[in-house]
Order: C-alpha cells, then sequence, then structure tokens
C-alpha cells in the first residue's frame, strides 16, 4: 500500500479548538478520521477526542492487517462512541452530554469505505473532477432535499451549521454509510470540518487539491479558509490523501515493509489532547458484569470450535 | 507483596477438586486438580497480588480504588484465554475451560508429566546436548508458528515458559503478554518483559514488534542453554555489547552451525535475525539430518567395535 498523506487543524477565531482528528494505518488498511466537537456544548472537545481515540484503538486492535469488515466496523465502532459518550456522561453526571460529528474512512484492497454523522465530509476526487461528497445530516440539507430552498440557499441559510444527527445527545445518531468506492492510483481523498467547506466552496476546494503535493494542498486549503473567516469563523481541520505513489512523493508512506501484526497511529499534534487519567482508565476498563460473561461465552465457543477440530 | 491465601486442597471448584497448588506468580496462582473423570488438570486463577485479595473464604475482592486495575489485569487474563482457545497445537499449552467463580476467572489447562525447561538445564550435570537443543527448539517453532499464523506474538518466551514433556517434546506456556503486540493503546501499564530473553523493541520501539521478536527470545533460551543462565540483557547490550558471541561461549561443545543460528537470533538489529520462525526452522532441522548422520555414522562404528561377539547372532 502506498499513500501520501497530511493533516493538520487551525483553530481560528474560536476560543478552542474542539476539532480532533488522527490517522492510522496498519501493512494493508489505512483509516482517517476527523471529529467536530460540537461547541454549543459543554465538553465538545472530550467527546471529539473520544471519538478518534475509539476509532483509531480499534482500529490497531483488529487491522491486523485488515479488517474482516470495514463496513460494519466502521458502523459498530462509531456506535460505540456514541454509547461511550453517554456512559461518560452518566458516571460523570454531566449536565449535558458532550457532542461531536465524525466522518470516518477506510481503505482496504484499494477499496474506500466511508461513514459520517453529521456535518464533517468526505470528498473524492479524480483527474480534477468531484467525484462524490458526503451528504451532512443538517438542518439546511434536509431543506434542499425537500425542495424547501434551492441550493444557492444552502451556503447563506442561518441554520447551515445546524446538525440533526451527531454523537452524543439523547437520540441514537444516524450513521450513514456510502457506497463502498474503488480507488484508482492518483486519486485524492479529503475529510474536513465545516469550518473548511463553510468558508472554501466546492469547487474551490477541488481546484486547490489539485495541486501535486497533498501536504502543499491541505496548507493551502486551510490558509484560504483561514482567511475568510477571520472574525467569525470556526476551528477548520483536513486530512488529505493521494492514493498511490504517483507523484513519486518523498512523503509518501509505504507499507510493504510493516510487519504483519504492526499499526501506527498518527494524531494530528496540534489539536490532540490525551485524555486524563480517569477518563482513560474509564474507557478502556469499563468492563461491566456483561462484558465480562460476553468475553467469557466468546472464550468458550472459540474452545468448542477449536476442540470440535 | 501481601500473602495471598490459595484455595484449600480439597475444594470443589465447579467441576474440579484442587489437589494443590502449584505455583504463585504475582499475577495468578495455578493448582494442580481433578476434573469429574479424575483426570489431572491444571488450573490458573487470577488473583493479581498487590491488587486484590482473597477475602473471607474463597471470594477474591479487588482492594478499594484498585477496581480499575483490578479490571485492566482481568482483561489481559482474557486475553491470554481467548488467544489460547483458537490454538489446537501439539507445542502449545492446551486451554480445557474457562469460566467464572469467587468473583475472578479460572482457566483450565491439560496437565502435562515433565518439568519446566529452566528446571531441565538446571537439572543437569553437563550442558545439554545438541540433539536436544535441535529438537526442542526444531518443536517451539512449530508451536510458535501457530501463534504467528493466529497473528499473535509470544513475547515472553523463556526457560521458564517451556515446559519439557517426559517424551523430550517442548510445550510453550503462558501466553500472558500475547497480544499486548497488538494493543499499544493502553501504554500506561508498563509492557512486561523479562530481562535477558527479551528484545530490544521490546524494551524501545514496540512498533517494531515482530515474529523476529520471538525469535530474538528462543535465541536468547537457547544461548542459556550453553551459559546455564540468563544472557546479557538487550538494553544493557544496546550501551555496550558485551554478549560473548555463541560460537565463542559453546566451541567445542555444539556444531559451528547452531551457535551460528544462535548468535543470528540474538542480532540487536531486528533485520538481521531470521524473519520468519520458519526459516529458523528449517536451519535447526536441516542440519540435523547431517548433524544425526554424523553421529549416527560414529555411533555404528562405536557400536560395532563394542558389539560382543557371542551376542552377534542373537541380535
Amino acid at each position: 500500500m502506498k499513500f501520501s498523506i497530511y493533516q493538520n487543524s487551525r483553530q481560528g477565531p474560536r476560543v478552542s479548538n474542539q476539532d480532533r482528528l488522527a490517522y492510522s494505518y496498519s501493512k494493508d488498511a489505512l483509516m482517517l478520521v476527523v471529529a467536530d466537537g460540537m461547541g454549543g456544548h459543554l465538553h465538545g472537545e472530550i467527546a471529539a477526542q473520544l471519538a478518534v481515540n475509539t476509532m483509531t484503538d480499534a482500529f490497531q486492535r483488529l487491522a491486523v492487517p485488515t479488517l474482516s469488515s470495514p463496513a460494519k466496523f466502521l458502523i459498530d465502532h462509531i456506535q460505540q462512541t456514541h454509547d461511550m459518550i453517554g456512559h461518560i456522561t452518566h458516571e460523570r453526571e454531566m449536565l449535558e452530554s458532550p457532542r461531536t460529528t465524525i466522518v470516518a474512512a477506510i481503505v482496504q484492497r484499494g477499496l474506500l469505505y466511508c461513514a459520517h454523522v453529521g456535518d464533517s465530509r468526505l470528498y473524492h476526487f479524480r483527474d480534477g473532477h468531484l467525484l462524490h461528497r458526503t451528504e451532512d445530516h443538517s438542518v439546511v440539507q434536509s431543506l434542499y432535499s425537500k425542495g424547501i430552498i434551492s441550493k444557492s440557499d444552502m451556503a447563506t441559510h442561518p441554520y447551515r451549521h445546524k446538525v440533526y444527527s451527531c454523537l452524543g445527545g439523547d437520540v441514537s445518531p444516524k450513521i450513514d454509510l456510502s457506497d463502498r468506492r474503488e480507488l484508482m492510483e492518483g486519486d485524492t481523498i479529503l475529510l474536513c470540518t465545516d469550518g473548511v467547506w463553510g468558508a472554501v466552496s466546492d469547487e474551490q476546494i477541488k481546484q486547490i487539491l489539485d495541486g501535486v503535493s497533498i501536504k502543499d494542498n491541505i496548507i493551502k486549503l486551510l490558509d484560504q479558509a483561514e482567511q475568510v473567516s477571520e472574525e467569525q469563523g470556526d476551528n477548520m481541520s483536513a486530512i488529505g490523501f493521494q492514493w498511490g505513489d504517483k507523484q513519486s512523493s518523498h512523503l509518501a508512506v509505504s507499507t510493504i515493509s510493516m510487519a504483519m501484526g504492526a499499526t501506527t497511529t498518527i494524531m494530528n499534534p496540534v489539536t490532540n489532547s490525551p485524555l486524563t487519567g480517569n477518563l482513560q482508565d474509564t474507557l478502556n476498563n469499563n468492563l461491566s458484569d456483561d462484558d465480562i460473561e460476553r468475553i467469557i461465552a466468546e472464550i468458550q465457543l472459540a474452545l468448542k470450535t477449536t476442540n470440535r477440530k | 507483596m501481601p500473602n495471598n491465601i490459595a484455595l484449600p486442597t480439597g475444594y470443589q471448584l465447579q467441576d474440579y477438586v484442587i489437589s494443590k497448588v502449584l505455583s504463585y506468580g504475582g499475577f495468578s496462582f495455578v493448582y494442580l486438580a481433578r476434573d469429574k473423570n479424575q483426570k489431572t488438570v491444571a488450573i490458573k486463577e487470577y488473583l493479581p497480588a498487590t491488587i486484590a485479595l482473597r477475602a473471607n473464604g474463597t471470594r477474591v475482592l479487588p482492594n478499594m480504588d484498585d477496581g480499575v486495575l483490578f479490571k485492566r489485569g482481568l482483561k489481559c487474563f482474557f486475553d491470554e484465554g481467548l488467544s489460547l482457545a483458537k490454538i489446537d497445537h501439539k507445542n502449545i499449552v492446551r486451554v480445557l475451560n474457562f469460566f467464572r467463580a469467587n468473583d475472578t476467572v479460572y482457566m483450565v489447562m491439560q496437565y502435562e508429566h515433565g518439568k519446566l525447561l529452566q528446571d531441565y538445564i538446571l537439572g543437569q550435570t553437563d550442558l545439554v546436548s545438541e540433539q536436544f537443543i535441535r529438537q526442542v527448539f526444531g518443536g517451539l517453532c512449530n508451536g510458535l508458528r501457530e501463534v504467528h499464523t493466529h497473528k499473535l506474538l509470544h513475547l515472553d518466551i523463556k526457560p521458564a515458559n517451556i515446559y519439557i514433556r517426559l517424551d523430550g517434546s517442548p510445550v510453550l506456556l503462558d501466553f500472558g503478554s500475547a497480544r499486548q503486540a497488538l494493543n499499544e493503546s493502553s501504554t500506561k501499564i508498563t509492557p512486561s518483559y523479562t530481562p535477558g530473553f527479551a528484545p530490544p523493541e521490546q524494551y524501545y520501539d514496540r512498533k517494531l514488534l515482530g515474529p523476529w521478536s520471538d525469535i530474538y527470545s528462543l535465541g536468547a533460551t537457547m544461548y542459556s542453554c550453553l551459559i546455564r543462565t540468563s544472557p546479557l540483557a538487550a538494553n544493557l547490550r544496546i550501551r555496550q555489547d558485551f554478549l560473548i558471541p555463541a560460537v565463542k561461549v559453546g566451541k567445542g561443545h555444539y556444531s559451528q552451525n547452531l551457535l551460528e543460528i544462535i548468535d543470528q537470533c540474538l542480532h540487536l538489529d531486528y533485520m538481521k535475525r531470521p524473519q520468519s520462525v520458519f526459516a529458523l526452522q528449517k536451519s535447526l532441522l536441516e542440519s540435523t539430518d547431517e548433524f544425526k548422520r554424523k553421529t549416527s555414522l560414529m555411533n555404528k562404528i562405536v557400536g560395532i567395535l563394542n558389539r560382543p561377539i557371542s551376542t552377534n547372532k542373537s541380535s
């Protein structure tokens, strides 16, 4: 597997950066995740960090070196993040549940899998064309889909940043799994938060990402977004990767020499905030009685299968 | 370390009756027990020393504040159980049952007659033979290949974790640190390793762990057969490598070929070790033929020379 990848984030005019992003890869699989902790709610960054940690931890545990079902992996672990946020809210007696959006993508055997909740997006470009973009779970998107507002209204509508589905909160998330897509050498994938696409139009994004180096492109994209949203903007985050090594870039990652069991995660260093000890413990060790019973049942089943052989 | 009380002899633990305590390792008790068919089994009980105590009678109670640690250890115990449950191989300890009781968990394993490699090495008046090393480690390679096929690493191979059956065949025990390689997220727990047998990457760069890491430990274990103690730890070797190569230590006692294999396994640079257990196994067993042929030829001559003429006909 060969690819060039770059991620970065800008705080913008907000008092804190509640975006979190990371990517992980094994010898034969790559995962990217972007989460936008929701500012109107308490501790958005906790929910976002949780989302990124849950996804990367699970990937590291299970992608050895491939996932048995990338689609199921995405759905299961996005749901798990939601459940865990609920658990923590309850356990720490928080007044309000922290919330976050999520968009996560996996590349395995040349196929791209993607799932999202909320309005963080994935874009798929090929030869300077936009092939696919995820559809936001936003109020304006649903107004547009119902024919109530026009496409041009969407960019200016006062509710353009309001989402109707997210992780955390009382309602179970609507996890949207995109159809799996084939990747070709030279394809570019972008995952970004609304701080980016709200400030830079799809057309501009497409042009910027057509540049040679993915690193330069992402920096340029964030520069552009930052310029536009100088006063009233959001946190801006993006991860982009170019599939294959068409540019023979020195930034290209080749996983060919990786060990079978090895995986690695790169958290975006700008925004990564390691969860505090207690919280991490809750996450790692919320082995309930049910969990214990479930694991024992799993071991019993494995024993039966093995002993039957 | 607070002294934890073992389950008493004669204690009925589900379908098993405890016969005696085999060992206590700080993390767990291992008991000898009999199942309902009077078959002897080994039962491992999760009971981490500093974290939990056996409360009145037999129940296990985590200390206050340590509930989280107790569960973390429990996870490792489960990981070991799950890893082993999937493997059915004559050179890997066989798990028969896994259950919950006394507020902790138990793993029932097949009991084998024999002794630990560690005791075997020290129990001999002389160094173990080349044939013994090739056979035992060739067998271990067999088991380890199965482990690696399941995408697991053992990461704690050492003479105290290898059991030698009465027929001389080896069994790999204790998968307590297996799977750690695949779950790097919980960096808060210092990963366990045994000085002398752990490869440098286990100390410094766990990202580099791979089959070659178990191969280092196999090499270190073979090396310990030559010196009858642990080899110099990798973290010390990295600073200044005072480890005397096997080709020097074992010269005269063992073939050059075997000693070179050991040195290769013990390379600090993981790239320079045999890259798969299969490769190692091949080199261990391939030259056995040559080795066997040599000894058998010699044995034949000795045999012929020693053969009393009178028994010639009857034999």
